[in-house]
């Protein structure tokens, strides 16, 4: 299991953690190199369809992540983002999917250390947790 | 006098009205009698003076539908108002024709409020620069006396006045609440006659007009607050305790008292200069119990009294500011606190804890007594004072919450509408095209409010002169062959952009105002609002394409 390399789908927000990622590029911190971002232009429309839907096409985990409580710059955009995602940890196990494999963070247009440094992390964590077998379980 | 009397007695008859009361001689004596036929008017008469107060209220209540008009001079019309207030009397089928006074017969009677003779007023308001204060009321035409908004209810108003001086425009209103003409309780044509340009139009009424704009700015301002409910301060128990406002209307040269600073007397008068007075800072502000923020004017408008107060009154007039902190942030406001400290104000840390006239002392005999302590000391205070201003709290106005819904503009936990961001776009608001200005976003002073509203104004105007808006190409659209209509979307839209078309039973995205959010696209049970360039379609491929590559060379 050593080798193995997770496949992480991060769905960002366009004004904070897309900013974040781009600072963390143009400060030159490397984070792994599994994660793969999507742009959306606030947590508020990911629709939790999007999140089943990497997870049925291999993402190892889904991370959704965007501004703080309260910072949003569509007012509220990430508050019904916190809401949809509590909900989708709920109701995903009865699915067979494993909740703990999706995340919600929140990281701020100026925190490019601070999202290299969560990306490092949720990649070892992932590592850890080993392939998910969701995708095998849906052919079978 | 006659002549005008019996036309107006003759065309009430004409309208309907079931008789009209005035004096008839019969039998070589003048009495009352109700005449029902206009031919009979020749023979009525308007002289001498006749109380018909008892009888338009035995006729009223023998018969409560009766419409009936009388010929009245003002004392009739003010009894009959009387029992009206005591609710003795219903004065609904009551027109009033009056007959006015001559000056003699004013003098007479010794009559305060003669109906005076209105109708050779030219209304060129010689009279009231010719004339001693306490007479103006009598010699301007309109006989009703209001409590004047602008003076804070400390002096009277007419029912037809300029609001205030340097009004703009500079041009008298009636209150249509008041006037009697207006309220159909006495054809009073004072202010009409007197009117030269003939500015007075008799049938005009409040109206609404609807106007189409581009842009709004809000400047709905603020509401001081009342500081009745705070028991412990005695405002309205004790005549000489003032609210920061009504100090400033005593203080003004166009206010009740001309500018001189006066406490009211016994009778309620003002005429003596207080010899001592205490300003108590943060009333109803800083205060969990009522509002928490700082009103933030107040430190400085009170070193502004304090200063005036030693000015007008005498600079041995000792004046205490009770403070919590004394906030002089802006511009020249810390030098002028120094000159107010070098001018011999004293300045008590601590918010008095009550405001009261039970004297302990001899010295406190006839005063105010402010206690409170002084916390820098750590001790006790009972300060007594002849007036005491009490600073209150700048509030968001009563009708925020209606305001806020008419504009899609929502509000601060303190109230006050919500700016977009309180750094980088306080002018703005959630709904494009509508701006704060001033203090319905929060208090500010006078430089601020001119600063924000003076960027509003710009603001507004930027949008406006270019005469067109340019939409993000990223926003939502609601398919309406899958909308189901459940308006869910409607209640999520935190820009209030999507409205529901209940012709055809869909949500429609209003395009100026959707600002590619998708809260309504992540929400949508069947799918039918998509942000364009964010359609679930384009995220799946993107995905797709992602694992696709990943699966192709490797992480």
């Amino acid at each position: 299991m050593a080798d193995f390399e997770p496949t992480i789908i991060a769905f960002v927000c366009n004004w904070c953690t897309y900013t974040a990622a781009d600072l963390a590029g143009t400060s030159r911190l490397t984070y792994p190199r599994n994660v793969r971002l999507i742009r959306v232009m606030c947590t508020g429309m990911v629709d939790p369809q999007y999140v089943v839907k990497a997870f049925l096409a291999g993402a190892d985990a889904v991370l959704v992540s965007g501004c703080h409580p309260g910072d949003c710059h569509y007012i509220n955009g990430n508050f019904k983002a916190r809401r949809r995602i509590k909900l989708l940890k709920e109701i995903l196990p009865r699915f067979g999917f494993d909740e703990g494999r999706l995340r919600l963070t929140w990281i701020g247009a100026s925190e490019g250390v601070d999202f290299a440094h969560t990306m490092t992390q949720l990649v070892d964590e992932v590592r850890a947790l080993g392939p998910n077998d969701v995708r095998s379980q849906m052919v079978l | 006098m006659r002549e005008r009397v019996k036309s107006e007695a003759i065309s009430s008859l004409e309208e309907g009205f079931d008789g009209v009361l005035g004096l008839k001689r019969r039998w070589g004596q003048v009495g009352p009698y109700l005449f029902t036929d206009p031919t009979e008017l020749n023979e009525m008469e308007i002289e001498p003076k006749y109380c018909h107060a008892k009888a338009i209220r035995s006729l009223l209540e023998s018969d409560p539908g009766l419409r009936i008009a009388a010929a009245l001079r003002g004392c009739d019309v003010r009894a009959l108002r009387e029992l009206e207030r005591l609710g003795r009397i219903d004065l609904g089928g009551l027109r009033v024709i009056d007959i006015g006074c001559s000056h003699e017969q004013a003098r007479e009677c010794n009559c305060e409020k003669p109906t005076y003779e209105t109708l050779t007023c030219t209304g060129c308001w010689k009279c009231i620069d010719a004339c001693p204060a306490g007479a103006i009321e009598r010699i301007n035409v309109c006989p009703i006396l209001v409590p004047s908004e602008w003076n804070e209810k400390l002096s009277k108003r007419k029912a037809i006045y300029i609001p205030f001086p340097q009004a703009v425009p500079q041009k008298a209103t009636r209150d249509s609440d008041h006037c009697l003409r207006t309220r159909g309780v006495l054809e009073c044509k004072g202010c009409e006659n007197a009117c030269d340009a003939g500015a007075i139009l008799p049938e005009d009424e409040a109206r609404i007009d609807e106007i189409e704009v581009g842009t709004i700015i809000v400047a709905t301002g603020y509401d001081a607050m009342d500081p009745t409910p705070l028991k412990q301060f005695g405002y309205r128990e004790y005549p000489n305790v003032f609210t920061a406002l009504e100090f400033e209307r005593l203080s003004n040269a166009t206010g009740p008292t001309r500018g001189k600073i006066l406490i009211r007397d016994e009778a309620g008068g003002f005429t003596k200069r207080p010899e001592s007075v205490a300003i108590l800072h943060c009333i109803g502000s800083r205060d969990v119990h009522y509002n928490e923020h700082c009103s933030r004017v107040c430190c400085m408008y009170a070193l502004k009294y304090t200063h005036l107060i030693k000015e007008k009154v005498g600079h041995d007039t000792p004046v205490y500011d009770f403070y919590i902190d004394m906030r002089c942030f802006g511009k020249g406001y810390e030098e002028f606190y120094r000159r107010c400290q070098e001018e011999g104000a004293i300045f008590i840390r601590g918010k008095p804890a009550e405001v009261t006239d039970q004297a302990i002392k001899p010295e406190e005999e006839g005063k105010l007594i402010v206690i409170g302590e002084d916390t820098l000391l750590g001790r006790r205070l009972r300060v007594p004072v002849d007036m005491v201003i009490l600073c209150t709290a700048i509030e968001a106005r009563a009708d925020s919450t209606d305001v806020g819904r008419l504009f899609g503009v929502s509000q601060s936990p303190d109230g006050f509408f919500l700016e977009e961001h309180p750094k980088l776009a306080p002018l703005k608001t959630a709904t494009d095209g509508v701006f704060l200005a001033g203090t319905c976003q929060g208090p500010k002073d006078i430089p601020d409010t001119v600063s924000h509203a003076s960027g509003a104004a710009a603001q507004a105007l930027a949008l406006a002169t270019r005469g067109y808006v340019e939409v993000s190409s990223a926003i939502s659209w609601i398919d309406p062959d899958i909308c189901a209509g459940c308006q869910t979307c409607i209640g999520l839209c935190a820009y209030s952009a999507i409205e529901f078309d209940h012709l055809r039973g869909v949500s429609v995205v209003n395009e100026a105002m959707c600002k590619g959010c998708g809260s309504c696209s992540g929400f949508c049970p069947s799918g039918a609002a998509q942000v364009k360039h964010f359609k679930k379609k384009q995220i799946f491929a993107e995905l797709d394409g992602i694992i696709a590559a990943i699966q192709a060379v490797g992480v």
